[in-house]
């Protein structure tokens, strides 16, 4: 019964798949990736498949749905909706300005590189003119994850059941945002403010529950510095609190900078370099408080690949990152044989923890003298024969090194290296 | 009328970039092709014909012309009927050779086609692959591929 069951449910979704694509225009996309992944002697298989499907309605309106299916050696067998948005930009009179609607499943990435990019439910609505852009932001994780949802930073990392991976309570985020396209000679401007708000704020929270709120605020500057040259500075604050109905309230304070210097050479050519920097500390020193964790991975984590990172004790909070790295041409080899698109690539984070402690909601030593270091090298060798078909090895290295104490970079941070073999085919 | 005099401009830009290739053809003929709200399979084989030296560029639009320049796998496409976007596509990558990618050389047709020009950078006309092209669209993206392959 149960195989008929999945059976008819297959054979309607591939004729519904027929008849939209034939009657509707639909354009439907596939791929599919495998993966190994061998973290010292621990070896994992998994595999992706997304599907994708489009109707363009007319130019300036878009409807996109994307569905993913995972299997893997670790966990059990899951599909998504990761995509089901609709796109429109409707300009209005007199060239006064285009405004842009995205309604759906939607990804919002942040501007200041900070905050890792988001899936969520909801609206952004965008004004257009040729001085500015302006947009609004409202959605929210409750349906696309119901019992938990993206952390954006580890001092958001309240709650997390898992430490492993970036969840928290879902929540509700809404944002504005101001790009400043050129504002002085060719310098561009942003202003951003985003507000997450925890869901059980707003539907009922149970005694005990710590309901978490946090503002960010961030600036960002970017402007060619020379002829080949285009730099960037970012800064962010973060403010949040930690409330529990009838005991009190705990905040912390977030803030950082982030600078790059991109070429506008080619990709496979491009030397990167970036320094990064986040601090946070805060005041709950009440027991009623939960610790934020010291465990969450960071967006330093460095690998093109799309597994989650194995160095999970690198905390977001007060640390300084500098990355270095860059892609090498085509080798001449493989264009002697007619290979396009090969590129050899590496990055080299060097971390610095100028403090021994777990970040806490009880804050930090800033008096503390020892210093913690670590380094992070990853290569990367992408081998593209067609347009469609890409297959990548890679290695990553985390050297921590040892205080004076005894300590490592982190609890439990010891030295560790994974390596990765992936080959994706679109068709 | 800014339309028609957008579109006028298009063709004298293509004219002036195509250069000596289009040289010998009649203004009239590539200025009611850039004016054409959907692209013909014959008429732009002839085009790509002349583009890649399959014709002479004196050659005349007819029927024989077109039949010269069409290839085997394009012949389907020499008739006077619109073409999609994925078929416009289809016959760029036949003309220009644009190498394809592993799922267009074991399928070979117009959805790998678009596929890869789009990847390639050559198409950037954003519509679904069964949308029918405007004439300039067509002009300005056989100019690219015109030098997508000067570049390779």
């Amino acid at each position: 019964m149960n195989h008929s069951y999945r059976r008819a449910s297959a054979l309607l979704v591939l004729l519904l798949l027929v008849t939209a694509t034939t009657l509707y225009a639909v354009e439907v996309d596939f791929s599919t990736t495998g993966r190994m992944l061998l973290i010292e002697d621990d070896q994992q298989f998994s595999a992706d498949g997304t599907i994708t499907l489009s109707h363009r309605f007319t130019q300036d309106q878009k409807i996109t749905a994307q569905g993913l299916g995972t299997v893997s050696t670790e966990e059990d067998p899951n599909a998504f909706l990761t995509l089901f948005e609709y796109q429109g930009a409707f300009p209005l009179s007199e060239n006064s300005g285009v405004i842009k609607l995205i309604a759906g499943r939607t990804e919002i990435v942040e501007l200041s590189g900070f905050l890792a990019p988001l899936t969520l439910d909801g609206f952004v609505v965008g004004f257009q003119r040729p001085g500015f852009i302006v947009q609004a932001v409202a959605t929210t994780t409750v349906l696309l994850r119901p019992e938990e949802s993206l952390v954006l930073t580890a001092a958001d990392a309240i709650e997390a059941e898992d430490p492993d991976r970036f969840f928290g309570p879902s929540r509700f985020v809404s944002g504005l945002i101001f790009l400043l396209p050129e504002t002085v000679g060719r310098l561009n401007l942003s202003l951003q403010y985003i507000n997450q708000l925890d869901g059980r704020a707003l539907f009922g929270a149970d005694p005990g529950d710590d309901l978490y709120t946090s503002h960010y605020l961030t600036m960002g500057v970017e402007s060619p510095l020379g002829p080949d040259i285009f730099g960037s500075l970012q800064l962010i604050g973060n403010l949040g609190t930690v409330e529990v109905e009838g005991i009190g309230r705990s905040t912390f304070v977030g803030y950082g900078a982030r600078g790059q210097l991109r070429s506008y050479l080619p990709a496979a050519q491009r030397p990167t370099g970036q320094l990064s920097l986040y601090f946070a500390s805060g005041d709950g020193s009440s027991a009623a408080f939960p610790e934020l964790s010291g465990d969450v991975s960071t967006s330093f984590a460095p690998g093109p690949y799309n597994v989650p990172w194995q160095f999970t004790g690198i905390p977001f909070a007060n640390i300084v990152a500098a990355e270095l790295g860059g892609s090498l041409l085509p080798l001449s080899w493989a264009n002697d044989a007619g290979l396009r698109r090969t590129r050899l690539a590496g990055d080299t984070t060097l971390l610095y923890r100028p403090f021994d402690e777990d970040m806490g909601v009880a804050g930090t030593d800033p008096t503390s003298d020892r210093g913690f270091y670590g380094v992070l090298l990853n290569a990367e060798f992408v081998f593209s024969p067609f347009v469609d078909l890409d297959v990548t090895a890679g290695g990553d290295i985390f050297l921590p090194s040892e205080s004076t104490n005894g300590g490592l970079f982190l609890p439990g941070s010891e030295r560790s290296w994974r390596m990765v073999v992936e080959g994706t085919l679109r068709y | 009328m800014a339309i028609y005099s957008h579109r006028k401009s298009v063709c004298a830009l293509m004219l002036a970039l195509v250069g000596l290739t289009l040289s010998g053809q009649s203004a009239a003929f590539v200025e009611s092709y850039a004016d054409s709200e959907a692209v013909a399979g014959d008429q732009t084989i002839f085009l790509l014909g002349i583009a890649v030296g399959r014709l002479e560029p004196d050659a005349r639009f007819d029927e024989s012309t077109v039949q010269r320049a069409a290839v085997r796998s394009t012949l389907a496409y020499a008739v006077p009927a619109p073409l999609t976007l994925a078929e416009f596509a289809f016959l760029l990558s036949e003309y220009f050779e644009i190498r394809p990618s592993m799922m267009g050389r074991l399928f070979p047709g117009p959805r790998y086609a678009l596929r890869d020009l789009r990847t390639e950078r050559v198409i950037f006309y954003e519509a679904d692959a069964t949308a029918p092209v405007p004439g300039d669209v067509a002009l300005r993206t056989i100019r690219r591929a015109m030098t997508w392959e000067a570049a390779e």
